[in-house]
């Protein structure tokens, strides 16, 4: 190599190596402020990432699910038309989808927002939710966050958010759908499930997804069969909607789902 | 431990295959993740791609040859086969200038032109406005429309005109066409201008390949700190201020007066650390490979008139329509009507060149419209004395018609549009204003922090890169590596393509 280039080329190398060291260690904290990896590790390095679908060896248990669904009666579903809020991270957008075709086969109306990379702290601590619920004025809710907490170690930091959260919601009827864990049991789930009211947490963990080339989102025909799995458990849950399957005519339906971008904090 | 039984099973996939395929995936062809300059995955190739390049530098033949691969292949990546078409539309460049070139005969070479005029506007015509054109035509036979299928390669509009500049300037004999194909190919495909321009002028880049100087320090240093500026514009900025501007495009109805102009004056400034960002970086990786692109981007918002602002803004683009529209339509010389006019005619085509829509037209048309009324009102404004009130005046102005037209640029339909301005005027309660910094300070902050480092003298930005370029290795690893850690804490969780990628 030409020796002008030389330094430019270590320099870039150097900056690489650093990049994709500190992805593939444990999180950095300077202060109160953990340092963002960039997204290498789950690029490359498949072990930490891979899900059920694709090693195809991880054994699913439905165990869980039959658990929580023991502890509640069958409480009667309301049968009045509702209007449906469903918020979250980027996991939303796809479950909205089918989410807004059970409203429309069910005489429900759905608003939606996804807000990209979204956590519990970010909900809990921005005016956001707020506003969406002064907005929509939502008589039932589905909220789906947890996916970009799987890998807090301990999830319990989380629970004064998810605890706001909630106390935001007010009375209002909830499901909060769990993350579709691609990675080993991180406790997410039970610290959610713990939290929620009962028959109110759908713990999707265990259930398997196609997923997108990013290893973590399901596809959108895989979101479908995870909203249906969630709608088919409804009835059982502490606060059953009609929630009949959306017949085979309802082609396509226009989504009122609001994008809001990552905030990155 | 892994359980050693998995070993035999069929389905087991090992974590280096399952390594490999992935990354075998990341450097496929994704329609949904072009392969943009801030990316790692640019940047991982990249760091193959330099001493490969260095070391072939000095045999001029192989480094053009392994370029354009490189180049083909950055296509490939953003636009999957369609990499094929720009070969072709090199190949029939090359040889229609070589035929221009050839004969004597003036009709003959003007026919051959215009042949390669049309071939490169009818495929840009196709895949960026067919389905526009369509649209309309069934619009007034009100019949039933059904959009082809059809996808737009990346950075299109950017290489047509470039193609159509090379023959117009071998027509004109301004150039002589390349002996090479490869040359020409180079040309046309350089990575760093592919996707979003600049766009590069044969007549300034052609002699710089037939020199094939190496890059001195200062041009690979003073590149690197172009793109590290332009990273900075475009994966913090850029992308940070768009959060709050695109709920503002989104749904207008749900904003204030002082939202709706906040989103506005955020939308002026992230187009423009969009654009001039992303053409940083590209003039940045040039100048580090030893090519000059000249600068795009002249801090266009300090601009005093709207003539001044397009001497500023996407320079390459505004000389090209002023060299290839303006000038061959009779410019100025025509008398004044016709002046206005053609100022106007190029403006319609610029807009029309950002996007097969009425928005971009209207876009232009305004655009047209104000350069005419400003070179109308030039004999009046020359005997107005320079002074702080009418500099500000002038600033002003511009400013503000610049950045109420990037509202139709930005919005979906016209309506919109309409209604983000009604909310302006109708709904602008000041007292509002202070509430909106505390609701969104972080975003305050960054637009004024923007607005002023837009409003520094370039020569302080000089000073700031011959600094960089003077100062230690390992400084220089730190700003880099501050840089990437910053792109890496803005990051969206998916990539925002940038404005002009689709141009």
């Amino acid at each position: 190599m030409k020796s002008n280039y030389t330094g430019i080329w270590l320099l870039l190398t150097c900056a690489l190596a650093i990049m994709i060291f500190v992805s593939f260690s444990d999180d950095i904290s300077v202060g109160g402020w953990t340092v963002k990896k960039a997204p290498f590790a789950e690029t490359i390095y498949p072990c930490k990432f891979t899900d059920t679908e694709l090693n195809g060896y991880r054994t699913v248990t439905q165990d869980s699910i039959k658990d929580s669904l023991k502890e509640f009666k069958v409480v009667e579903t309301d049968s009045m038309p509702k209007s449906i809020f469903m918020f979250g991270d980027s996991m939303t957008y796809n479950l909205a989808r089918r989410l807004a075709k059970y409203a429309k086969q069910n005489g429900h109306e759905l608003h939606a927002v996804n807000w990209d990379s979204s956590n519990t702290k970010i909900w809990a601590e921005s005016d956001t939710l707020a506003y969406f619920l002064n907005k929509y004025n939502p008589d039932y809710i589905f909220i789906s966050l947890g996916s970009n907490e799987v890998y807090f170690k301990d999830p319990t930091k989380r629970m004064p958010y998810v605890k706001k959260i909630l106390s935001l919601i007010g009375d209002i009827p909830y499901v909060w759908i769990g993350p579709p864990n691609w990675n080993e049991e991180t406790k997410i789930n039970d610290m959610l499930e713990a939290t929620c009211a009962p028959g109110s947490f759908f713990r999707s963990q265990g259930m398997k997804f196609v997923r997108q080339q990013d290893h973590i989102h399901p596809t959108r025909a895989s979101s479908e069969q995870w909203m249906d799995s969630i709608m088919r458990w409804l009835p059982k849950s502490a606060h059953p909607i009609l929630a009949v399957t959306p017949s085979d005519s309802i082609k396509k339906v226009q989504n009122k789902v609001v994008f809001l971008k990552a905030l990155n904090r | 431990m892994e359980d050693i039984s998995n070993l035999f099973d069929p389905k087991y996939i090992s974590p280096i295959q399952e390594a490999a395929k992935n990354i075998w995936h990341l450097l496929a062809y994704d329609p949904s993740a072009p392969m943009l300059f801030s990316s790692g995955l640019f940047w991982m190739l990249f760091i193959i791609f330099l001493p490969i390049y260095a070391m072939l530098k000095n045999r001029r033949g192989q480094m053009v040859l392994f370029v354009v691969c490189f180049s083909l292949y950055f296509y490939y990546k953003s636009s999957g086969f369609f990499f094929l078409m720009l070969i072709a539309t090199s190949m029939v460049d090359w040889f229609v200038s070589h035929i221009i070139y050839r004969l004597k005969v003036r009709r003959a070479r003007l026919c051959m032109m215009w042949f390669s005029i049309i071939i490169s506007l009818s495929i840009l015509g196709y895949f960026k406005y067919a389905n526009f054109f369509l649209w309309n035509w069934n619009q007034m036979v009100e019949g039933n429309f059904q959009p082809l299928d059809i996808i737009l390669p990346v950075g299109i509009s950017f290489y047509t005109f470039q193609s159509i500049s090379y023959v117009v300037d071998v027509y004109k004999e301004r150039i002589a066409p390349t002996e090479n194909w490869l040359d020409y190919l180079f040309f046309l495909s350089f990575f760093p201008a592919l996707v979003a321009g600049p766009i590069v002028r044969a007549d300034y880049f052609l002699p710089q390949l037939e020199r094939n100087e190496r890059a001195s320090n200062a041009d690979i240093w003073g590149g690197l700190w172009l793109i590290i500026i332009g990273i900075i514009k475009k994966a913090v900025i850029a992308d940070y201020i768009a959060q709050y501007n695109d709920l503002v495009f989104d749904e207008p109805s749900l904003y204030t007066g002082v939202q709706a102009l906040m989103g506005v004056l955020g939308y002026t400034m992230q187009i423009y650390c969009d654009f001039s960002g992303y053409s940083d970086m590209a003039i940045g990786l040039a100048l580090l490979m030893g090519f000059h692109l000249g600068i795009n981007f002249d801090s266009p918002y300090q601009s005093r008139n709207l003539t001044e602002f397009w001497r500023r803004w996407h320079i390459s683009l505004s000389s090209w329509l002023r060299d290839y529209v303006y000038i061959p339509l009779g410019g100025n010389r025509r008398g004044v009507f016709r002046t206005y006019l053609n100022n106007f005619l190029t403006m319609l085509i610029g807009g029309l060149w950002h996007g097969a829509a009425w928005k971009f037209i209207f876009w232009g048309a305004m655009h047209g419209v104000g350069l005419a009324i400003h070179k109308a009102c030039r004999p009046v404004l020359s005997r107005i004395p320079d002074n702080f009130l009418t500099i500000f005046i002038g600033w002003s102005i511009t400013f503000v018609y610049v950045s109420l037209l990037w509202v139709f640029f930005r919005a979906s339909d016209f309506a919109t549009s309409v209604l983000i301005i009604e909310n302006i005027f109708r709904d602008f309660n000041p007292a509002q204003i202070p509430q909106f910094f505390e609701a969104r300070t972080e975003w305050c902050v960054m637009m004024i922090i923007l607005i002023i480092c837009h409003f520094l003298p370039q020569q302080w930005a000089d000073v700031l890169q011959s600094l960089f370029i003077r100062m230690n290795w390992v400084l220089k690893l730190i700003i880099f590596l501050l840089t990437v850690q910053l792109v890496v804490e803005f990051m969206s969780e998916e990539v925002a393509p940038f404005i002009y990628f689709q141009f």
